[in-house]
């Protein structure tokens, strides 16, 4: 009898953990191209304007990707991009004056982006401008294929942070730029803008873009 | 030859008796069981038990395989139903609202068709010889068509929650495309930008790559 109990006990102990395994396997998947660039949000109180996207795969999935049409442009490269994404999270601080934040700000994600997987693909470094430009990419351990991006761009008075997980081509998210603007989709956008989008005013009415 | 190997009977062989004699010392004797001294019944139990423990682990083993499985199906059918939830949401709003008579009209209905019993019982009972014969302890059921209609499509014509929620996962896709685009423009300048600087420290101007 007293070896029932404890078998018993054990199998419920070893239920319980099993139980609480899955259901945090359940909650969210975390990918290895994933960062963790909530460290970032200390900045939010020194910046002047924010913009924070943060589009988890349960949210990508809500997004009609045969809804998109555009009348101007051939949206099918965006359509394919948008098809193999798991995660996008972008993060850009714009301040009023430099040195609004340090190199010990950003040291976190540079960490993050010494793991195994990931590789520097491109390092500019502007000192007459003060400008740094870093392109991380993560491929798949077989085949040429991309399965995470991260940009950390960090200007005088900007810094911005890009971390986009799934499967993408570059090639074609460098094509977006200037092309698309914003495709046809009863936004209130002006979709024939040609100005970059970084030099834009940051859209006021996108609910990602705050204002401290 | 004797029958000394058949009935140890005559005179036995020379090679028979040598060979007797080499193994009469393997010959069985009768004695009672001698247990070492050392020898204890708790510790030959223990002993036993040790033997057993790792069978209580291939049994656990294989209930947690089993738990493991049942939990991978539920997660796998849960998984499932949610995909059909969102793609019957997405449907949804391309679906027409079904027609379905006002409240008011079902019950005018209603009423006409119990005012109808009300005047054929009344007139059978005046006139029992001529009406037919019916069995009025059990009235006949009237088949409401407008309320069995009602009931059927109340959750979706009538509430008008489906609506709400429609607009609610517009508005959340809308969001949702919105920011993409703008996470998207972003990287992609960034992306370029870098490309551009990259392509002017090749060809011999000022940035300084690495």
């Amino acid at each position: 009898m007293k070896n029932f109990k404890r078998s018993f006990l054990q199998l419920l102990t070893l239920a319980l953990l099993v139980c609480g395994a899955s259901r945090a396997a359940c909650a969210q998947i975390h990918y290895p191209a994933q960062l963790q660039i909530d460290s970032l949000e200390s900045l939010a109180t020194r910046a002047n304007q924010i913009v924070d996207v943060n589009l988890p795969e349960s949210m990508l999935r809500l997004i009609p990707i045969s809804a998109i049409k555009s009348t101007d442009v051939d949206v099918k490269d965006l359509k394919q991009i948008i098809a193999g994404l798991k995660g996008v999270y972008v993060k850009n601080f714009e301040f009023n004056n430099e040195g609004e934040y340090t190199q010990a700000d950003i040291a976190p994600i540079r960490a993050q982006l010494k793991a195994p997987g990931w590789a520097r693909f491109v390092n500019i470094i502007n000192k007459k401008e003060g400008r740094n430009i870093e392109v991380y990419l993560m491929t798949a351990p077989q085949g040429a294929r991309v399965e995470g991006l991260a940009i950390l761009a960090a200007e005088p008075k900007q810094l911005t942070v890009v971390n986009i997980v799934g499967i993408i081509d570059i090639e074609k998210l460098a094509k977006l730029e200037g092309q698309f603007g914003i495709p046809d989709l009863d936004l209130e956008e002006d979709k024939h803008d040609e100005k970059r989008p970084d030099e834009r005013k940051p859209q006021v009415a996108t609910p990602a873009t705050r204002k401290p | 030859m004797s029958d000394y190997l058949w009935d140890k009977s005559g005179e036995p062989d020379e090679d028979v008796k040598q060979l007797e004699q080499l193994l009469g010392a393997l010959r069985y004797e009768p004695r009672p069981l001698q247990l070492p001294e050392d020898f204890s019944a708790r510790a030959a139990r223990n002993s036993f038990r040790t033997q057993q423990r790792p069978f209580q682990w291939q049994r656990l083993a294989v209930a947690a395989s089993l738990l493991l499985t049942l939990l991978a199906g539920a997660w796998l059918i849960m998984s499932q139903h949610n995909i059909e939830v969102r793609r019957e949401a997405a449907e949804q709003k391309n679906v027409a609202p079904t027609k379905v008579a006002a409240p008011q009209e079902q019950a005018a209905h209603v009423n006409r068709a119990n005012e109808e019993f009300a005047k054929e019982f009344s007139a059978a009972q005046a006139h029992p010889a001529v009406s037919k014969r019916v069995n009025y302890l059990r009235p006949p059921r009237v088949f409401n068509r407008a309320r069995a209609n009602a009931t059927r499509r109340a959750p979706q014509a009538l509430t008008t929650e489906p609506q709400a929620q429609v607009a609610t996962m517009t508005e959340q896709q809308r969001e949702a495309t919105q920011q993409l685009l703008l996470a998207l423009r972003i990287a992609s300048a960034k992306f370029n930008d870098a490309r551009r600087e990259m392509q002017e420290a090749s060809a011999g101007h000022k940035p300084e790559t690495r």
